[in-house]
């Protein structure tokens, strides 16, 4: 028991001290819950809009819906061709997801614990190339994607989204890697554990929440990126589901609740995947922080 | 705390798993490429369009898509609904990289169609007599504005600026349902007359800016002429010129008087500005005359009998404005790397022709800008007034903000937004109007 | 302060059979292996990253619609900049926003001070804190376009619990707007702070700050004199990951809650490029302002880490 508990037992009752220290946590409490409520209220606004017909909306636009209807959101799925969309998404930010924690883990792996040439540039690159702004590199990178043949393909949205990512992925990576004491490496080394056995059999267990934290914050970044998808996916037949949403949005067509239904519908796979998750991202900092 | 179990291998399911998913996607990644299919006779064109998630609009171009297919056997229209806040973008992609569409939809003028021509296919040698004859609005797609030299589309549709209103507020504050306003004046009396009712005169909403061009549009026919428009725009004639203030002090003494509904600035006019229009929340709507902000709305929330349609202003009572802000609502073009110019200018020819217009009029709501098509009888009585008013017109010119370059539209809805919240005055906002005029050139 | 995820030396060395080969071919091998680590990740952010970013600069010394062959005009762009009155607005704006900074590193950091304690319920406050990282930009952008309406719920549950005097016209008024924009910003992120400070100070040793206890300091100095310097890397991590975010990240919430308005209030070198690029055609120009910013992030972020590395010391 620490000091001021055992001070707090030899003095019971409501000292002036201890009720300030009451009335503090209250505060902090409320302070934090309010925090919390306006965090989560989107959440309520965007699925409780869908369910509202246009007047509805117009007469309240923060409250449940008084009659709820399932138009909006069959409109979003039929003519937004909603469901189509999603599967396309779910394919580009699937297979990305997987190729930027593939590439990130080995090259975080080697500017970190593998005595390669030109670490420290490495290192510093990264962060470099993070500090990039997208919008004045999006027409290079589409002639590039167009020469190597790769427009309105898939493949060439999953790579750049591998570009746009890779920076602060393996930025995130070094940073746990760090974490790992030497010896441990050191130890599996010895013994002529070749470098991939080594990461793969008794670094990536230690990193493996981390890992899953930066899986899932690349999920959620990409499955809501807009841009990219839109120029680089020109027609129909590939369209992600941002972009798809963004017809929706057209300036001249859709009032709130329609968008909000199609919003509903994006936001189910990042909340399930935030769901299924979040025990690992909160721990994924946690476990492994050696310091 | 985690047990030892925890740094074992990753589950071998969870990697089989991982590495399924990764093949399966490069599989369909590589599978699916882009482009289009030409084996034998079979030919596609791909169609950009902006409007096409527009419920009458849309429904229309897929009727005629059919219709088209069907007469030309073995070809696919490809019809592609793009967004419009992201069109240009998506233009520029597509231009930039020399793959795409093959048909586009564009805005006419400045702000759309010439800003690009460089990337479409001149059209002169292709123009029939009998389309020049029947189609207005060839100016707006040909460089220069002159017909004799390139032009880069077919132009399609009528679009301009125009005034609505609520009949039955109009009765509530004593004013004649069926006599609107037709001089500045008379506009101001009728605000005054509406605010002493309890109604807000003025509905809209101005967060995104282009009703600050639009009123520019409905005011400016009253001082200036439409061949001083063109000056404007080609900085012959200048933003600090008094006859510019003018108009612009009009349209801000109007918000300053408080005419306008309190959360003007900060409403987005698609489509909570229509909305509230059409809810009956205010007397008198700046819309226009084809699709989402027109009589299509505000009939279906106020009753056709209930909407009313007056037109740009003129100076002196009795006598018209000098030109009515009327012209192509946009126009179609050949891309400068499609392979099948010859298809597409048939296909553009056939969506803007007899039977296109009439369809696109009849099911689509959209204003003809073709001679050919009929007007029923059983039209809303707003569009027979629209026509009728563009008949008598002295004169009917393209909407003078449509002539700016895009920077100068951009600057001047914010540059006007800044005079109406307050932070500087009309004369500082046209004085950095006209250095981004400057700038532009 | 040793967590129990620490391999045990033992367990894997003895199963590894330990043919080895001449010293100098595996360190080559060693390093070629090494080097295959890296290749991946470098050829993709090489073909589309770096080399679309050299073209960029090339770029911003040309005229360029788009379409046509680029113009090659020296540094006419950079001057033009230089007397450009919007290009000035939007550098003025993202230099300001720099003074959200300190705010976005300290509000996470106070959240999980405060979730230390184990409040009731803090483990559904740290979920609910992540939520806004969850939510697309669109969605933040249309929520609070219309929550921060002046007759919008914000303003009426002020109103409505008696400080009706704190209402503002929050994303209309030219001089709020950036401030609630930085808001808005640090709301839909702070979440991944709190995680990365709780674990941060999660690590923190008991023992010194039972010992600081003993010396009689208070809650305060304890915080300062133990705590900070303890958990400098993950403030140093954060911070510069803010930084960044300040410069290169803002681009989806500009577009979706302000547009850059009301005039140019909120219009940020990002967007800049994008309405110059996009909207107006002129690429060169654009890139211009692409080279402006990145020079920009990174003389303050080297700026930033110099710091932190000396704080160190």
């Amino acid at each position: 028991m620490s000091a001021t508990a055992a001070a707090r037992v030899r003095r019971p009752g409501w000292t002036p001290r201890r009720v300030v220290g009451r009335l503090g946590r209250i505060v902090v409490w409320l302070i934090l819950a309010s925090i919390a409520l306006s965090t989560i209220y989107p959440l309520l606004f965007v699925f409780s809009n869908a369910f509202k017909t246009d007047s509805d909306y117009q007469a309240n636009e923060i409250g449940l819906p008084p009659n709820p209807t399932l138009a909006n959101v069959q409109n979003a799925w039929n003519v937004a061709e909603i469901g189509t969309f999603a599967g396309h998404s779910f394919i580009v930010v699937a297979a990305s997801v997987v190729l930027i924690t593939a590439m990130s883990v080995l090259a975080a792996y080697a500017l970190t614990h593998l005595k390669i040439p030109f670490r420290n540039i490495g290192l510093v690159g990264v962060l470099a190339l993070m500090m990039l702004p997208t919008s004045v590199l999006m027409i290079p990178m589409l002639r590039t994607v167009q020469q190597i043949g790769l427009l309105n393909n898939f493949l060439g949205l999953i790579l750049v989204y591998c570009a746009l990512q890779l920076p602060f992925s393996i930025y995130l990576m070094t940073a746990y890697y760090r974490r790992i004491p030497t010896e441990v490496i050191e130890a599996a080394a010895v013994d002529g554990a070749s470098p991939l056995r080594a990461l793969w059999s008794v670094v990536l267990p230690l990193v493996r929440p981390g890992l899953l934290t930066l899986a899932t914050l690349n999920f959620l970044w990409l499955w809501n990126e807009l841009l990219y998808g839109l120029l680089l996916l020109q027609g129909p037949d590939k369209r992600t589901l941002m972009a798809g949403l963004a017809l929706l949005n057209g300036e001249h067509t859709a009032g709130i609740p329609l968008i909000s239904a199609g919003l509903s519908i994006a936001l189910i796979p990042p909340l399930l995947v935030f769901m299924f998750f979040q025990r690992n991202l909160a721990e994924g900092i946690t476990a492994g922080a050696v310091k | 705390m985690k047990s030892h179990a925890h740094y074992r291998k990753l589950p071998r399911s969870v990697a089989k798993a991982l590495a399924a998913a990764t093949i399966a996607s490069l599989a369909l990644a590589g599978c699916t490429s882009g482009g289009t299919p030409t084996e034998g006779g079979d030919r596609t064109l791909t169609v950009w369009d902006f409007q096409y998630s527009s419920e009458a609009w849309g429904e229309a171009l897929k009727q005629l898509d059919q219709n088209f297919e069907q007469a030309n056997p073995g070809v696919t229209i490809e019809h592609v609904g793009q967004p419009f806040g992201e069109y240009d973008a998506l233009l520029k992609g597509a231009f930039t990289s020399q793959t795409g569409p093959d048909v586009i939809m564009a805005l006419p003028a400045a702000e759309g169609i010439l800003s690009y021509t460089s990337s479409l296919v001149p059209l002169n040698d292709r123009i029939t007599d009998e389309q020049r004859n029947t189609l207005s609005g060839w100016e707006p797609v040909s460089k220069d504005f002159d017909p004799t030299l390139e032009t880069y589309g077919i132009p399609f549709g009528n679009q301009g600026i125009v005034f609505y209103y609520n009949k039955q507020l109009f009765a509530q504050a004593g004013l004649d349902p069926e006599a609107p306003p037709t001089t500045y004046d008379e506009l101001v009396a009728a605000a005054v007359a509406l605010k002493a009712a309890g109604i807000t005169p003025f509905g809209g909403g101005n967060v995104e800016g282009y009703t600050n061009d639009w009123w520019f549009t409905i005011l400016a026919p009253s001082i200036i002429t439409a061949a001083q428009t063109f000056e404007l725009a080609n900085n012959d004639l200048k933003f600090t010129d008094d006859l510019v203030k003018v108009v612009e002090d009009r349209y801000v003494d109007l918000y300053n008087a408080g005419y306008f509904g309190s959360d003007y600035l900060s409403l987005p006019l698609f489509t909570d500005g229509v909305a509230s229009f059409a809810a009956g929340n205010e007397a008198i709507f700046l819309g226009l005359p084809s699709s989402d902000a027109s009589y299509v709305q505000f009939n279906a929330g106020l009753g056709e009998e209930n909407v009313g349609v007056f037109q740009a202003p003129g100076e002196v009572a009795g006598e018209k404005a000098n030109f009515l802000p009327y012209s192509a609502q946009v126009a179609w073009s050949i891309t400068e790397f499609s392979t099948q110019s010859d298809l597409a200018y048939d296909y553009i020819s056939y969506l803007t022709g007899a039977e296109g217009a009439q369809l696109q009029f009849d099911v689509g709501g959209v204003l003809p800008n073709n001679s050919q098509v009929v007007i029923g009888d059983s039209v809303p009585a707003q569009v027979k007034q629209i026509l009728a008013d563009q008949a008598n017109a002295k004169q009917l010119s393209f909407p003078p903000h449509g002539l700016w370059a895009p920077q100068v539209s951009a600057d001047h809805q914010k540059q006007l937004n800044l005079v109406l919240s307050g932070q500087i005055s009309v004369e500082d906002a046209l004085a950095a109007l006209q250095a981004t005029q400057d700038r532009s050139n | 302060m040793q967590s129990s995820t620490i391999v045990p030396a033992s367990a894997e060395q003895q199963t590894l059979p330990g043919r080895r080969k001449p010293a100098n071919s595996r360190r080559r091998t060693g390093l070629l292996i090494a080097i295959s680590f890296v290749v991946p990740a470098l050829a993709v952010l090489v073909l589309l990253r770096i080399w679309p970013a050299i073209q960029s600069i090339l770029l911003s010394f040309t005229s360029w619609d788009g379409i046509g062959e680029p113009i090659i005009v020296g540094l006419k762009n950079y001057d033009n900049l230089a007397t450009d009155p919007v290009f000035l607005q939007a550098l003025q704006n993202n230099l300001l926003l720099l003074l959200a900074v300190p705010v976005w590193v300290i509000v996470p950091f106070f959240v999980a001070v405060a979730l230390r304690s184990r409040p009731f319920g803090w483990r559904v406050f740290r979920l609910a804190f992540f939520v806004p990282n969850v939510l697309s930009p669109v969605i933040v952008g249309i929520f609070f376009s219309v929550m921060l309406q002046p007759q919008g719920a914000v303003n009426t549950l002020l109103r409505s619990i008696g400080l009706g005097f704190i209402t503002q016209n929050w994303l209309g008024d030219p001089a709020l707007a950036l401030v609630t924009l930085a808001s808005v910003v640090i709301w839909s992120s702070f979440g991944v702070g709190v995680l990365i400070f709780l674990a941060a100070l999660g690590s923190v040793d008991d023992d010194l700050i039972a010992a600081a206890r003993l010396d009689g300091a208070g809650w305060w100095r304890i915080q300062r004199s133990v705590i900070l310097w303890e958990i400098l890397p993950a403030i140093e991590f954060w911070a510069v990951l803010v930084l960044i975010s300040t410069f290169s990240q803002l681009f989806p919430l500009v577009y979706t809650l302000t547009r850059g308005g009301p005039g140019y209030a909120t219009y940020i070198l990002d967007y800049n490029i994008y309405q110059e690029a996009f909207k107006f055609g002129n690429f060169g120009y654009a890139s211009a302002i692409g080279v402006v910013l990145f020079a920009l992030t990174l003389v303050l972020a080297v700026l930033q880490i110099w710091l932190f590395r000396r704080a160190d010391k």
